[in-house]
């Protein structure tokens, strides 16, 4: 089940928002090395004190098993300020209609408790409500940074990607940036492909979004 | 997909705006989208002098007045739950949550805002955050059906019209307003009349990034479309 939490509201679901730090810092810091800050286990970063939008892939026992964290690009992104170097000479994004992902992360433990396609069907999902997000809020584009292993992952699960630069080395990891369409016809394709017959953000995804806070 | 009263609009609107008439412009919206009232409100603009908030409204003075005289902020799902939102607020999903809020809605129709509602929030790079409203009397139904067009319109009038109040009060922060290389290919072959599609052809792109381009270099050129955007840019001698 997917559930959105308005990083404004996270200390109503202090559990949950926990929960995703750590599993933040498990994959980028301990998985994927990415030069992050870890304290107690917990990875957070400027970007959270910004009142972000949360989605969180929860199990059967509500335990976070994916996540991403979205921002507006007219105001500060990773993009702007940390990843510039990703993007092509001169190119600023700033659109209302653009939207940054980041801390996109699958827990791959319990995503295989699931069963042998656990993983890809929790990519599935993540990368499903990312565009389902963008296509209910108006949104053209969903940028966001990923490493060349990530762009695998997505490729293979059908999703439409495309290269914003060719990769860089920050620190020791290729990272890249990288565009999707937010649209009637990418959103249908990545269901086909992964046999899903319906959305993840559903009416009462936002209901509980909105009546939460 | 754009509406189309945005397109019909696009040449009205701004020139409405050059002549710093906001609140004309936000009737005019609400005029041609069929909408009962629009509303701006900016908070934390980066004023010098005050830390009053920007108000720029449709609405009735007397609606107004009872708003600020029965500190309706308060409680105003709009304010308290949506500014500090990423996604659109649809009132749908707050208007009944408790009888306090449910008769701040009774009482706000009574004024003649509408009951169904949308609200954008804004954020801009400083810290600068805005709500732009809109609401209609349509019935649930009608509403879930021109939702979808209001999403993507009124994102884009929404951070025009905050652009516009910013630019009003000497306070829009001009930040790196050139177009990359890119921008400008893309613009090129839009001026030529080429479509995204055709364009991607010939700059071996997909179209899913020239359209993310001209979007980009839009925002820049600070135009509602892309045929507004190749206007002012060939006015720029970028093109």
């Amino acid at each position: 089940m997917m559930v959105l939490i308005q990083g404004s509201e996270a200390d109503k679901h202090s559990q949950l928002i926990d929960a995703m730090h750590r599993l933040r810092a498990k994959v980028f810091g301990d998985r994927l090395g990415w030069a992050v800050t870890v304290v107690d286990g917990r990875e957070r970063d400027k970007f959270d004190d910004l009142n972000p939008l949360y989605a969180l892939s929860l199990d059967a026992a509500d335990r976070v098993v994916g996540t991403f964290r979205l921002l507006q690009t007219t105001g500060p992104t990773m993009l702007g300020e940390v990843f510039s170097a990703c993007l092509p000479p001169g190119l600023v994004i700033r659109s209302p209609i653009i939207w940054e992902s980041t801390r996109f992360c699958v827990d791959t433990e319990l995503a295989r408790e699931r069963g042998e396609r656990g993983l890809s069907e929790v990519t599935a999902e993540l990368l499903s409500s990312l565009l389902e997000i963008g296509l209910y809020a108006g949104l053209s584009h969903i940028v966001t940074v990923i490493d060349v292993r990530m762009e695998r992952i997505l490729r293979r699960a059908g999703c439409p990607i495309e290269r914003l630069a060719e990769p860089v080395k920050i620190g020791d990891v290729p990272t890249l940036a990288i565009l999707m369409e937010c649209s009637d016809e990418t959103v249908a394709h990545l269901h086909q492909r992964n046999g899903l017959s319906e959305g993840f953000i559903r009416p009462e995804t936002i209901m509980r979004l909105h009546q939460a806070a | 997909m754009l509406g189309r009263v945005f397109y019909d609009l696009v040449d009205e609107i701004d020139k409405v705006l050059q002549e710093h008439k906001g609140s004309e412009f936000l009737a005019t919206l609400a005029q041609r989208y069929g909408l009962s009232h629009v509303a701006y409100l900016g908070i934390n603009l980066p004023k010098q002098d005050d830390k009053e908030a920007y108000i720029t409204t449709t609405y009735s003075d007397k609606w107004v007045r009872r708003y600020v005289s029965q500190h309706y902020v308060r409680i105003d799902p709009v304010i308290q739950v949506g500014l500090q939102g990423l996604l659109p607020l649809d009132w749908q999903t707050v208007r009944d949550s408790n009888p306090a809020i449910k008769r701040f809605f009774g009482e706000a129709g009574e004024f003649g805002v509408g009951r169904q509602g949308l609200s954008f929030p804004i954020r801009g790079l400083h810290g600068e955050t805005a709500m732009f409203s809109i609401n209609s009397h349509v019935s649930d139904a009608e509403w879930r059906k021109v939702k979808k067009e209001f999403m993507r319109d009124f994102q884009i009038l929404a951070y025009h019209f905050h652009t516009h109040v910013l630019e009003e009060i000497g306070k829009l922060d001009e930040g790196p307003r050139q177009l990359s290389p890119r921008e400008i290919e893309c613009l090129k072959w839009a001026a030529a009349g080429k479509s995204a599609w055709e364009t991607s052809r010939i700059l071996g792109i997909s179209s899913c990034t020239v359209e993310f381009y001209l979007e980009a270099a839009r925002v820049k050129l600070n135009a509602v479309n892309k045929v507004q955007a190749v206007a002012k840019a060939v006015r720029k001698h970028i093109l």
